[in-house]
């Protein structure tokens, strides 16, 4: 192995790691909002609706991410969309991941007790508002973990969007190879850097749990319950 | 009309409510004139709550009206004497004339205290968030939480959440408060910090439905008790005269059963 080669090649593979992030974040985050929308219409849309959102669901689930990332790649322009290899690229992820973060968002949106939708409905709250003030802020929370995961299926699928020649790590660590041969030292680079993104991405989405969204605990450092004297 | 002149302000009329093949509550009839305070007894299953979520329709009744204030709850006839069922949003307009406070106080986990009030006259009423908090205030105040009011439910006992729950119906200004068991979940001190509340309320004459265990509250509170068995409303009386010489068999054996009638 050759340490000087490793750090002579670590910036290329660094600026490559940039995209990923930026692929996989942005297809993330795009993602949730699709998947907020069209999870709230499975929850309380008109029903005419959920086959639809149910249909999409099983199509994303059924299929190859490469078959989805091709697709996007070959489709896009015959429908007369010039997107650049990047604009594909996060287009191609956000539809893979909607079909995902439906699933996740319905079940955290599912999950919240019947007694909270009932006091919100004796106060007389409808239910659009009572799923914007009481359910999706105390279903945010729960969604984090799954959504965490999701960045980290993200992050390892961009990897197959070197097919279509985005310059992402993998891509860049092929074409390393391809010039160099020196297949080892770029592998174990590789596998750190994907390993310290998807690392450093969990432990922040921890930190947002505890800190952020975390209404049991958090806001407020005391936790003893003064209680009346008598 | 009775004989103050005045006038209902609640009528349930032959209401029942089924699951599947089973009543609930059967031919349930009830009338509860302004600033009365009713009190509902009766074994578990024999269709308390269901009666009591079906005047606010949390439940919908299989059949039967529900009546309050010059307007049907859930519907209103035409002229021409057809019913027509509320869309969502007439029914959630008419709901928050109807306070309830829940056994298991359902206060809103994400927020303090204070926002649990002054989230309906805010989101509902949509009162000015100065306005609101200054009602807020003056709620938790009534029922001496105002040094809580920053806390989230899970900081608070459950006999202080129950109380935030009361001010978060009272802040509705409901015209009708039902209560569902409040303190059947409490030990017997926060019960008591709980019914305090409550006998307050009663004495201001807010007009309430409570569905209790708790004979010593309607003993005192009570202008009538109603025993319910086996989804029918079996006899009413002014608990003086019902605890003390039911007319039905059955609440005699219901009152032996709990130690109330020898
Ligand atoms: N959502 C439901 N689905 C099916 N059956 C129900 C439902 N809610 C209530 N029941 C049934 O209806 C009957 C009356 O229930 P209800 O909860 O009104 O009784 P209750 O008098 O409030 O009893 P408790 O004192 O235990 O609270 C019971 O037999 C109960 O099993
Ligand atoms: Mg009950």
């Amino acid at each position: 192995m050759d340490l000087n080669f490793m750090i002579q090649i670590l910036p290329r593979l660094l600026r490559a790691s940039l995209t990923t992030i930026q692929v996989s974040l942005l297809s993330l985050l795009l993602g949730t909002l699709f998947g907020l929308l069209m999870g709230m219409i499975r929850v309380l849309g008109p029903r005419f609706l959920h086959p639809f959102v149910n249909a999409y669901v099983t199509f994303v689930r059924g299929t190859p991410v490469a078959v989805q990332i091709y697709a996007a790649f070959f489709l896009l322009p015959r429908i007369g969309l010039n997107w650049s290899l990047f604009e594909i690229s996060v287009f191609a992820l956000t539809f893979n991941s909607v079909g995902y973060q439906i699933e996740i968002i319905r079940a955290a949106l599912q999950s919240i007790d019947k007694g909270q939708h009932e006091a919100a409905a004796a106060i007389g709250l409808g239910k659009w508002k009572a799923m914007w003030l009481i359910t999706l802020p105390q279903a945010a929370q729960r969604m984090i973990p799954p959504l965490t995961n999701e960045l980290a299926n993200l992050i390892k699928a961009s990897s197959v969007l070197s097919i279509i020649a985005l310059y992402e790590l993998t891509r860049a660590g092929e074409a390393i190879i391809a010039s160099t041969f020196r297949y080892a030292e770029v592998l174990i680079l590789m596998s750190i850097l994907y390993f310290l993104m998807i690392q450093s991405l969990t432990e922040g989405s921890n930190y947002l749990e505890k800190n952020v969204f975390n209404f049991r605990t958090s806001r407020i450092k005391t936790r003893k319950i003064k209680q009346p004297a008598g | 009309m009775n004989m103050n002149g005045a006038h209902p302000l609640l009528k349930v009329k032959n209401l029942t409510k089924k699951f599947g093949d089973h009543f609930a509550i059967k031919e349930a009839n009830l009338e509860v004139m302004r600033g009365e305070r009713v009190v509902l007894i009766g074994p578990s299953g024999s269709g308390k709550s269901t009666l009591l979520r079906c005047i606010n329709y949390l439940e919908v009744p299989t059949s039967g009206t529900v009546w309050l204030d010059g307007e049907y709850i859930g519907g209103r006839y035409n002229d021409d004497g057809s019913w027509v069922k509320d869309s969502p949003s007439q029914l959630t307009k008419k709901r928050q004339h109807i306070g309830m406070v829940f056994q298991s106080f359902n206060l809103f986990a994400h927020l303090s205290a204070l926002d649990n009030v002054t989230l309906g006259p805010r989101w509902v009423l949509n009162m000015p968030k100065k306005e609101a908090v200054e009602i807020a205030q003056q709620l938790l105040e009534k029922v001496h939480l105002e040094e809580h009011s920053h806390k989230l439910p899970a900081q608070l006992s459950g006999g202080q959440q129950q109380r935030v729950a009361i001010a978060r119906a009272l802040a509705m200004n409901p015209k009708l408060m039902l209560f569902d068991e409040p303190t059947s979940a409490l030990d017997p001190r926060l019960t008591n910090e709980v019914l305090d509340v409550m006998l307050e309320l009663a004495e201001e004459k807010m007009t309430m439905i409570v569905v209790t265990h708790e004979i010593g509250f309607a003993r005192e509170v009570a202008d009538v008790v109603f025993f319910l068995e086996e989804a029918t409303i079996v006899e009413s009386a002014p608990p003086a005269l019902l605890f003390s010489d039911p007319k039905d068999e059955r609440t005699r054996q219901f009152l032996v059963d709990c130690n109330i009638l020898k």
